[in-house]
């Protein structure tokens, strides 16, 4: 168990190192860099950009160094804890992620939570009464939180919120929390707005995970190590508990490893829309002007974020099923 | 009938048992009578799909969804001597439950899939003794390895905390019938118990069942498409075919003596190792459609004896032919054997 640990964490070093250069190369792909962005925006507001201020802004950043070069000084720094400088903030990467990230990751674990929660019993119970107007409801149901886009279910959540209940609604805080220190009063605050972007994000991944739960119960309701439970005289909910739902959930339970990148990323026209303030919109304005270090860090720092989930989910996996743990 | 309760363990009569599926009603079975004697082992055999299987679940209500017992008693002498009728529960019930794995434990065809492969096997046979015998943590565990070592297996201590897939075929299925005889029960059904199993190792774990029933007096029902298995094994044989029992006679007179011609197909299909050399021959055509039974004897369209018309159009009743030797057959219709004492 300890080696499968270690040799898990161990894969991990190597997937960063090539996913932080290929992430490099891919926001440096696009022609132009920063400053080329930088200048048309001047040019198009009616200033004279003079070449040499520009190509002292060029030598500032390194801009005009070969890229090897820029991803070595960019990578040397991320490892000292440094993510460099973004040049549309006109402040240092970190003081902008950190707060972004944690709150992306309370959004993304809350709607994770909520799918589980809300997928496993009905899953369970369409398999068990497989066929039943039950199970066709929720099939039903399960279909059109798939169908439907993530944003529309957003508004129509705000608009009822607003409408009829009179909340604040759109972004993570209350204005009067917005500006303010961590308090109390503001994870209270936190809280309550949580929930929308919650059951957004996580509606479609819990109609996926419905089906997932369902077909595996029907799968392991079939085989004959049930008809041996059956045959001890044990109770049926216990029966059923114990041995196809235990074994029905191992598969369930990889689905963390897809599900946590999916979420950070599909959650960006969500955050958008509900103007949340997490990584997603952050990052899109981040590769729109170009703004090298802070896309990278954040494609990093995602990649990470996603090996880690992967990673969780690995060990969960080994934790509940011992064919895996004695290999 | 019931009068013969008091010398069987277990006595079925005219169990039907249908499938209803959206296609349409199979009769899988058509009025089984048969009977396990107290500590006596009878062998149930036949081909795939003659309802062997079908005939234990319904003994311990282990059916499908799908399925119903629509006629037909099955009575079970309970542990303290009251006579019940299984038919008369729900699967479900406590009653029910108590005499499934405390009173009739049933060994699977196989072992490999027939266990949980994330549970221990110590998990799996003390969940037998914490609800049957009412043990705690400690005694379960002393007893379960006694258990697997009264059925062969060597470092019992150290191999009770394993997974199954850590086990071989063989050695499963001595964790199975550990995990049967936990509840010290009083009937064991053995489903094809070594079907699955390599030859060597068949014939190590039938004498071990053999041993058990032995030791701890049990009543047991062999199921098998194999007359070579029960041949060792059991006191009685029932043959069926299609829903029903064709021919039940003591283990030496199926051998001997076989009256009913599927019988005999059945004999003539095993390769003979002394003797003329000849021809292992097979009974023609397959089991029928189970939609579309035929009229009359069942077998008949793959009867090498076949008499004519009645065969064709009336169902042969089941007559005593000898001591403990049944057979429905119209070739056996003239003279039956004296009206017998039952």
């Amino acid at each position: 168990m300890l080696q499968y640990l270690v040799n898990r964490v161990l894969m991990i070093i190597p997937t960063l190192i090539v996913i932080s250069m290929i992430s490099f190369v891919i926001i440096q792909l696009p022609p132009g860099d920063y400053l080329t962005t930088y200048m048309t925006r001047l040019q198009q507001s009616g200033y004279t950009v003079d070449q040499s201020e520009i190509d002292a802004l060029n030598r500032r950043y390194g801009l005009d160094r070969p890229i090897h070069v820029q991803y070595y000084r960019w990578i040397t720094g991320v490892l000292r804890g440094d993510f460099g400088y973004s040049f549309d903030w006109q402040r240092p990467v970190n003081q902008l992620i950190w707060e972004r990230l944690a709150l992306t990751l309370a959004v993304t674990t809350a709607s994770l939570f909520f799918s589980w929660v809300i997928a496993f019993p009905i899953g369970v119970y369409s398999a068990v009464k497989q066929y039943s107007p039950g199970d066709y409801f929720f099939t039903f149901l399960g279909f059109l939180g798939l169908a439907t886009p993530n944003f529309m279910i957003a508004l129509l959540l705000m608009y009822v919120a607003y409408r009829y209940l009179g909340w604040s609604v759109g972004g993570l805080f209350s204005p009067e929390y917005m500006a303010a220190d961590w308090s109390m009063g503001k994870v209270i605050d936190l809280l309550k707005h949580l929930w929308i972007p919650m059951v957004v994000v996580g509606t479609a991944g819990t109609a996926g995970l419905i089906r997932v739960m369902r077909n595996n119960l029907l799968d392991e309701l079939s085989k004959p190590y049930v008809l041996t439970a059956k045959s001890k005289g044990l109770k049926q909910v216990y029966m059923l508990f114990k041995y196809p739902v235990r074994l029905a959930i191992i598969p369930f339970i990889s689905t963390v490893g897809w599900q946590l990148p999916n979420l950070i990323s599909g959650a960006t026209i969500v955050a958008v829309v509900l103007s949340l303030p997490t990584a997603g919109p952050l990052l899109l304005r981040a590769l729109l002007s170009q703004d090298m270090y802070l896309a990278g860090s954040f494609v990093l720092l995602l990649a990470s974020l996603t090996c880690i989930g992967t990673l969780i989910s690995d060990v969960l996996l080994a934790l509940v099923d011992p064919r895996i743990r004695y290999e | 009938m019931t009068e013969t309760a008091s010398t069987n363990i277990i006595d079925v009569r005219d169990l039907q048992v249908s499938f209803f599926t959206d296609s349409g009603v199979v009769r899988a079975l058509n009025g089984v009578d048969f009977a396990i004697p107290h500590g006596k082992a009878v062998g149930v055999v036949g081909e795939s799909g003659c309802g062997k299987t079908v005939t234990s679940y319904a003994v311990l209500q282990l059916l499908a969804k799908t399925a119903k017992i629509t006629q037909g008693t099955i009575h079970f002498e309970k542990r303290d001597g009251s006579l019940v009728d299984l038919t008369q529960y729900k699967p479900d019930s406590s009653e029910m439950r108590r005499i499934r794995g405390g009173e009739i434990s049933m060994i699977f065809q196989e072992p490999m899939s027939s266990l949980s492969p994330v549970h221990t096997v110590y998990n799996q046979i003390a969940e037998n003794l914490f609800l049957h015998k009412g043990m705690n943590e400690k005694q379960a565990r002393e007893r379960t390895v006694e258990l697997l070592r009264l059925v062969g297996i060597s470092k019992a201590a150290e191999r009770l905390d394993e997974y199954t897939f850590q086990f071989s075929g063989g050695m499963r299925q001595r964790v199975m019938i550990a995990m049967a005889l936990a509840p010290e029960p009083r009937v064991l059904i053995a489903d094809e118990p070594t079907t699955a199993l390599d030859v060597t190792i068949q014939a190590q774990v039938l004498k071990l069942i053999k041993q058990m029933q032995e030791e701890f007096s049990l009543s047991l029902m062999l199921i098998t498409h194999d007359l070579g298995v029960v041949a060792h094994m059991v006191d009685q044989v029932y043959v069926m075919y299609r829903g029903r029992v064709v021919e039940d006679a003591p283990v030496m007179e199926v051998f001997y003596n076989p009256l009913h011609p599927y019988t005999r197909g059945l004999l003539n299909s095993i390769p003979k190792l002394r003797g003329p050399r000849g021809k292992v021959t097979s009974i023609p055509g397959t089991v029928p459609d189970s939609y579309n039974l035929p009229s009359g004897c069942l077998f008949h369209p793959r009867c090498s004896e076949f008499i004519g018309e009645i065969c064709r159009r009336d169902v042969p009743e089941t007559r005593e032919v000898g001591p403990n030797h049944r057979v429905s057959c119209f070739l056996y219709n003239e003279e039956p054997a004296g009206h017998e004492e039952v």
